[in-house]
């Protein structure tokens, strides 16, 4: 039946967008790079290619770890204080010292882990919504930071830092490579491993999860934790470029990692999507911006045309969701149809 | 059921056993000391109507629910599983009623959620996963392909699913709870044979079900509970319907469906002319007439909810819709509640009730704005307007603002019809409305649908058990893929009087069935 050839073909899309993203963001992004290199000389050179990798390291980190969240229906967005509560951590502990760098590292990716834990006990164990518990911890972090930094540029980078942070072989950044091991890792982990199955299971639905014998608790309290490191992974990484801790350097990443995510094709009702839509929707976004700035829009236009990418994204997936179930609802109807006419279902 | 399998009672210890368990929710009992033992090898039918306590029982089995008092004991040793996924890991296998196949998923990955194979490193193997579903999905026999997403599925090819799902546990028992209320007569064989492979291995199968066929079909031991408590227990060899059904619902299975007197026609009140939905239905004329049951017949997918829907104006659709002689344009539901037509959906969860708002909620949503004083909505009326709909209605409730998601499934059932009567209707149409109902709410509904005509209501019902077009409707259509295909008047009003009726339908439908699958749906009415 020609059906069943349909059903193979739809299978092996689902498998290649499964590790390399859905096919429309391909082509969003083509448009992209051709509507780019046509607007500006710039943007196809490779110092600004450098440039655009460069500035998507730390929005991709953090984007990874708002994924697993979002996945499971959840919603981050403490991350932003995270981000600079690394960011201001690491460089007072550091104060330009090389040989405290190893401590600062484990102390700011500490700190970022009890962040996610908090935000993952008090969700799980509390049921209160995680935009709620997010938005408290994310002031908490804030004003902790603040108190610590009394709210100014704190303590000093170690000069291996900086070099870490400007290396590049060839055109790619040292820290893009950094980015995208992380990635992959957690690619890695969505697609082959039980955890990744049951974030996937959580975000249809977690009393049937709950009812398969899922243990909903701790897969959701890993990936909160998972989200608040990978913030914190984030923070030192933006550290490495920068000349001292700053206690608002996280502000925006917190509603950017949800439109790339969002733009990235993942549901915010959980279930669908995943790291590798992700990955294309910070390349978007960072390719926007890059392009943008380069043609000199105003920084406060460039606010609202990434409103409306985000907006776009949303009716589009909306759309795509709606197509699917009419598409399925005469998959169906045909073979009722078909089972009535062969005397019954087969 | 031919071998009984009290002879071995005594040497073999019950794999589970309920003693003296009671369970309270709100002010309501449940399960008021319930004892029952479960055998390897038996299966095993907990049947009683909605809201009985089969649910419950199954959920405390299940691990889902905890008894206040009472206990469990598996193999002799006392119990208690504080987790589902506790009662999975010591043997118990449960396939629910609601869905719990996540429709985004595989079915291979809805299959082995939970449990999933691990390969070398513990990573998730991809070629055991498929290995396992498809070993799994034989033993159903669903012809299903492991990698299609559940949402693709047919409800009845779902079902298969839930079923391979609980076996793939290797449990000791299997709870079933309404295995075969979507399933076809073939897919219902299909389950029996794998009931049978079950009971071969020394499984205990439980089957929950108000389906009196599937008690005699499968099962060896039939317990039924009525209000929360035992009300029988016995081989099914030594039971018959009658006793059965008496200990569900207190009353004989010959009172299921009230006498109906034909009504004098009435005036036309709703002319239907080539009504067309899209891909749906294709060119349907028929009139209601005021005091009459009109029955429209058909299976599951003929366009029967398509034309109701169109009529209410919930679909787009073309032809002409005429009420009273007026052509109406209904562009989406609203348009029509002012006019007197309704629709109570199939489908209460998704299209008919708020579950999470009270009753009295539910109830006035549809005439909200007679309700609004000084621009606010004067509660003490919306209050008063659901408490005459309980009453009218026999709603089990203790109050109006009792959450519409603690009811049970009759009484859900009830509220949907409530809404709409609370106003004033002249047109009903009732989509499947004892779907998942138990016998006493079916007898209550049933009334209250000839009532209704006797007040002057139309009523279209759409139905696919034919016993309740035949018992209910004073004229009867039949749909087969989009088109009217028969319309005939229902002369017969008593039961032993259907046959010609009943013939009609089936050869309008292309259906000729063996004997004992019509003696199976008369019982399942």
């Amino acid at each position: 039946m020609p059906d069943v050839a349909i059903e193979q073909r739809r299978g092996s899309i689902r498998t290649v967008s499964k590790w390399l993203g859905p096919g429309r963001l391909w082509l969003l992004l083509a448009g992209l790079v051709i509507a780019g290199t046509l607007a500006n000389d710039v943007f196809l050179t490779s110092r600004n290619l450098t440039n655009v990798m460069r500035q998507s390291i730390v929005l991709g980190i953090v984007a990874v770890g708002q994924t697993l969240v979002v996945l499971i229906r959840g919603i981050d967005i403490s991350v932003a204080a995270t981000i600079a509560m690394a960011n201001t951590t690491l460089m007072g502990i550091v104060a330009g010292e090389s040989q405290r760098l190893p401590a600062g590292i484990a102390v700011a990716l500490a700190a970022g882990l009890i962040v996610g834990l908090t935000n993952g006990i008090a969700t799980v164990a509390a049921k209160v919504p995680p935009f709620i518990v997010t938005l408290g911890t994310a002031s908490i972090v804030t004003g902790i930071t603040f108190l610590y930094t009394d709210q100014t540029s704190f303590g000093k980078p170690a000069p291996e830092m900086n070099a870490l942070g400007f290396a590049a072989i060839g055109p790619f950044p040292v820290l893009f490579f950094a980015y995208l091991g992380i990635a992959i890792i957690a690619l890695v982990i969505q697609n082959r491993t039980i955890f990744g199955r049951h974030l996937f299971a959580i975000g249809g639905s977690e009393s049937i999860a709950r009812l398969s014998g899922v243990p909903t608790r701790r897969v959701q309290l890993i990936a909160y934790a998972a989200c608040g490191l990978l913030a914190a992974m984030a923070g030192v990484a933006m550290s490495m470029r920068m000349g001292a801790g700053e206690p608002l350097s996280g502000v925006g990443f917190d509603w950017d990692s949800v439109a790339a995510v969002v733009v990235g094709g993942t549901a915010l009702t959980g279930g669908q999507g995943g790291v590798a839509g992700t990955v294309l929707g910070v390349a978007v976004i960072s390719i926007l911006n890059n392009v943008m700035n380069l043609m000199a829009i105003s920084s406060f236009a460039q606010i609202v045309v990434k409103g409306a990418i985000v907006v776009l994204a949303v009716l589009l997936s909306a759309l795509s969701v709606r197509w699917a179930a009419t598409s399925d609802r005469r998959t169906a109807r045909l073979r009722i149809i078909g089972e009535a006419e062969a005397g019954g279902p087969t | 059921m031919i071998e009984s399998p009290d002879t071995n009672r005594a040497e073999r210890p019950p794999i589970m056993e309920a003693q003296n368990i009671s369970k309270q929710f709100e002010a309501v009992n449940a399960l008021e000391d319930v004892s029952v033992a479960f055998q390897p090898g038996e299966v095993h039918a907990l049947v009683g109507e909605n809201g009985a306590g089969k649910s419950t029982l199954v959920k405390i089995m299940a691990g889902a629910y905890r008894p206040d008092a009472g206990q469990l004991l598996q193999q002799g040793a006392p119990v208690a599983f504080q987790s589902p996924k506790a009662a999975i890991d010591a043997g118990v296998a449960v396939v629910y009623q609601e869905p719990t196949l996540l429709p985004l998923l595989t079915v291979e990955d809805n299959l082995l959620l939970g449990h999933e194979p691990t390969g070398r490193f513990g990573w998730l193997s991809g070629r055991k996963v498929r290995e396992l579903a498809k070993r799994h999905l034989e033993a159903v026999g669903g012809n299903i392909d492991p990698a299609t997403p559940v949402r693709k599925l047919s409800i009845a090819q779902r079902q298969l699913v839930e079923i391979a799902k609980a076996l793939s546990l290797d449990a000791q028992i299997v709870l079933m709870d309404e295995p075969t209320s979507s399933l076809s007569i073939r897919e219902t064989d299909q389950l029996g044979l794998v009931i049978d492979r079950l009971k071969e291995q020394g499984v205990c199968v439980v089957l929950v079900t108000h389906d009196l066929s599937d008690v005699f079909r499968f099962a060896d031991r039939v317990t039924v509970l009525k209000d929360g408590r035992v009300t029988l227990s016995k081989p099914v060899a030594d039971t018959k319907v009658d006793e059965i059904v008496r200990s569900m619902v207190g009353r004989d299975l010959a009172y299921l469906f009230p006498t109906r007197i034909k009504p004098e026609p009435g005036p036309i009140v709703l002319e239907v002319e080539a009504l067309s939905v899209p891909g749906r239905a294709e060119k349907v004329s028929f009139q209601l007439r005021s005091g009459e049951v009109t029955g429209l017949a058909g299976l599951v997918g003929a366009g029967r909810t398509d034309i109701g829907r169109a009529i209410v104006g919930a679909v787009p659709s073309e032809g002409t819709i005429l009420l009273d002689g007026q052509p109406i344009r209904p562009r989406q539901p609203a348009d029509v509640v002012g006019l007197g037509l309704a629709m109570v959906p199939e489908d209460r969860h998704a299209e008919g009730l708020v579950l999470d708002l009270p009753i009295a909620q539910n109830i006035s949503l549809p005439q909200l704005r007679s309700l609004v004083r000084f621009g606010m909505v004067d509660v003490n009326q919306e209050n008063q307007l659901a408490a005459t709909q309980i009453t009218s209605l026999r709603i089990r409730t203790d109050s109006e603002q009792r959450l519409v998601r603690d009811l049970s499934g009759g009484n859900q059932q009830k509220v949907v019809l409530g809404k709409w009567l609370a106003g004033k209707v002249r047109v009903l149409i009732l989509d499947e409305p004892t779907r998942g109902v138990d016998v006493g709410a079916k007898v209550e509904i049933y009334e209250l649908i000839r009532e209704l005509a006797r007040n002057g209501t139309a009523i279209l019902l759409i139905s696919s058990e034919l016993p309740e077009i035949l018992h209910l409707s004073d004229r009867i259509l039949v749909m087969s893929k989009g088109r009217l295909v028969a319309e005939m008047e229902n002369d017969s009003t008593d039961a032993a009087d259907f046959t010609a009726e009943e013939k009609m339908i089936r050869s309008a439908l292309g259906l000729e069935r063996g004997e004992s699958d019509e003696q199976a749906e008369a019982q399942g009415a």
